[in-house]
């Protein structure tokens, strides 16, 4: 009887904890969807998890995990759910989306792959994430029906990449040590090349015209304009391989962001609706 | 900056709100997030209203005003709730919008609340009013709430502040227009209109000396590219200064209107 009465009062502890528990994810899981992400984040650091089993320190790594989804915080978000004992295909999921947003493609599609055939969010997921052959793409395109606007974006986005040749920084930099300003209009930067084919001609010409007048000994003048001309020259050259650099790095950040916005979206939905 | 830590400061004092210290921030932090989890799952609406409207509180004491404003825009239906937790919301907006340098809205949220019935209501409205140079609605409410000695401060204050010549920027611009430099002095930086017509000087000097020397393509490229970034730079630069001297002083006057509502508290 004794046992029993124990085995019972033990039992109502774990229910209540239990029920303790569900009120903290209720509470965190509003927090997340108000846009007071960090404050989760805050209010279940705050929480004395001492007393926690290992399924109830587990149930409150995933919230955790969760909040620092909202949170933009991928990278831990993902470890946090990597150290979770079970995983299951919601953590999968999780884990992908917050690897692929942390640009670490390959790890997002291996934990994605793990996702059922059916769940159209990993299938959405591994679309964006530029491994699969166009013919893949188009089976995708018959699973993915709940979010046809979402893989609309995404093949937007990677038709662009697709077509897109990539620019050399070196072949913009001799570019520009030729024609001052080329380089840039190579990279795409229209308006900064011919702003810098004038800068460097003005200084260029004004140089020449002090040498031609005034000759070297003398002239002042010729080394004041001189050296901005060769430092605006060399700068010049320096600037076309930088921009280059820059519009293929802004290039590729576009396509990302793309591609995560039409993974995210439906993702965040599927975590509301749950 | 210097302006803006003061205001903060006085502004929060005026509302009897003591600023917390970096000791305190954790401190109120978990005690904000308790009253949220309470107020979360609080049944009645009227508890749960002034529940966020403390917690709302919490966060102006430690500096997070647009999370503040954030949290009662979003968890408060005002419209269904009781006039006088209404009122405390709608005040607590009115200060916040104060605090993030938005007096039309602190004007409108004031509006809302009913801002006639309380004093701090009135002294907050002067403060939106001060920072937007409403003088003729500031002389009404003086003559209007106030009497005696307050009375007489408040007139002295608001003499004073209509008396004020504030610097136009326009009339800055025309200036620098004229002569380089000049509008940088009239807004009241002396040091930078010398500096800026000394290099427009310079700039015509060396013009004129390669226009001398015959060297066309230097006078009229390099030179006359130089005179027209310092001289442009010049004309744009005395707007910001008139603009920035004007609310300087618009600030000393916030802050010298704060310390006369301070006293009569303190009487």
């Amino acid at each position: 009887m004794k046992i029993i009465l124990i085995g019972l009062f033990f039992l109502a502890f774990q229910v209540k904890a239990q029920i303790d528990y569900k009120h903290v994810g209720l509470f965190t899981k509003h927090l997340n969807e108000t846009g007071f992400a960090t404050d989760a984040t805050n209010y279940l650091n705050g929480l004395n998890i001492n007393q926690y089993n290992q399924t109830k320190l587990d149930s409150h790594n995933l919230q955790l995990a969760y909040a620092y989804f909202y949170k933009k915080d991928f990278e831990t978000s993902s470890r946090l759910v990597s150290e979770l004992k079970i995983q299951n295909e919601n953590t999968y999921l999780l884990n992908g989306i917050c690897l692929l947003n942390a640009k670490l493609y390959k790890e997002g599609i291996d934990k994605l792959v793990k996702c059922e055939e059916s769940n159209q969010l990993g299938q959405l997921a591994l679309y964006g994430s530029r491994v699969l052959t166009s013919s893949e793409i188009d089976s995708l395109m018959v699973v993915s029906i709940n979010y046809p606007y979402h893989v609309k974006g995404i093949t937007q986005a990677l038709g662009m990449l697709s077509s897109r040749k990539s620019k050399s920084p070196v072949i913009a930099a001799l570019m520009s040590a030729f024609i001052p300003g080329s380089g840039k209009i190579y990279g795409g930067k229209i308006g900064e090349g011919v702003a810098a084919f004038a800068s460097v001609g003005v200084l260029a010409s004004a140089t020449l015209e002090q040498y031609f007048k005034g000759g070297l000994n003398k002239n002042p003048q010729l080394y004041l304009i001189g050296i901005p001309a060769l430092i605006f020259y060399g700068g010049n050259i320096y600037g076309s391989y930088f921009s280059v650099k820059v519009a293929n790095y802004e290039f590729n950040e576009t396509i990302h962001n793309e591609v995560l916005f039409n993974i995210n979206i439906p993702f965040t939905k599927y975590l509301s609706g749950k | 900056m210097r302006y803006y830590s003061i205001l903060i400061f006085l502004l929060l004092s005026i509302c009897q709100v003591n600023r917390s210290s970096a000791n305190d921030t954790l401190k109120l932090n978990v005690e904000y997030l308790k009253i949220r989890e309470q107020a979360y799952f609080e049944t009645i609406k009227i508890k749960q209203a002034s529940l966020h409207i403390k917690a709302a509180g919490i966060l102006k004491n430690i500096g997070e005003f647009e999370k503040a404003a954030l949290l009662l825009n979003s968890e408060v239906n005002a419209n269904s709730l009781p006039d006088t937790i209404k009122a405390d919301h709608y005040f607590e907006l009115a200060l916040l919008s104060l605090l993030m340098e938005q007096p039309q809205q602190c004007l409108f949220n004031l509006y809302l609340m009913g801002s006639e019935r309380s004093d701090r209501g009135i002294e907050v409205k002067m403060l939106a009013l001060t920072s937007l140079k409403n003088h003729k609605d500031l002389e009404t409410i003086i003559n209007s709430n106030y009497n005696g000695n307050q009375h007489e401060m408040l007139s002295e204050w608001l003499k004073s502040y209509q008396t004020e010549k504030f610097k136009d920027p326009l009339r800055a611009e025309w200036y620098s227009t004229f002569i380089p430099g000049w509008g940088q002095t009239y807004a009241g930086e002396f040091g930078e209109g010398l500096t800026s017509f000394a290099l427009n000087a310079g700039s015509l000097v060396f013009m004129g000396y390669n226009f001398w020397v015959t060297r066309y393509i230097t006078t009229f490229t390099l030179g006359s590219g130089l005179l027209e970034k310092f001289y442009s730079g010049g004309r744009r630069r005395s707007v910001i200064l008139a603009t920035e001297y004007n609310e300087n002083l618009k600030k000393d006057y916030t802050v010298k209107l704060i310390n006369i509502l301070n006293k009569k508290r303190g009487e």
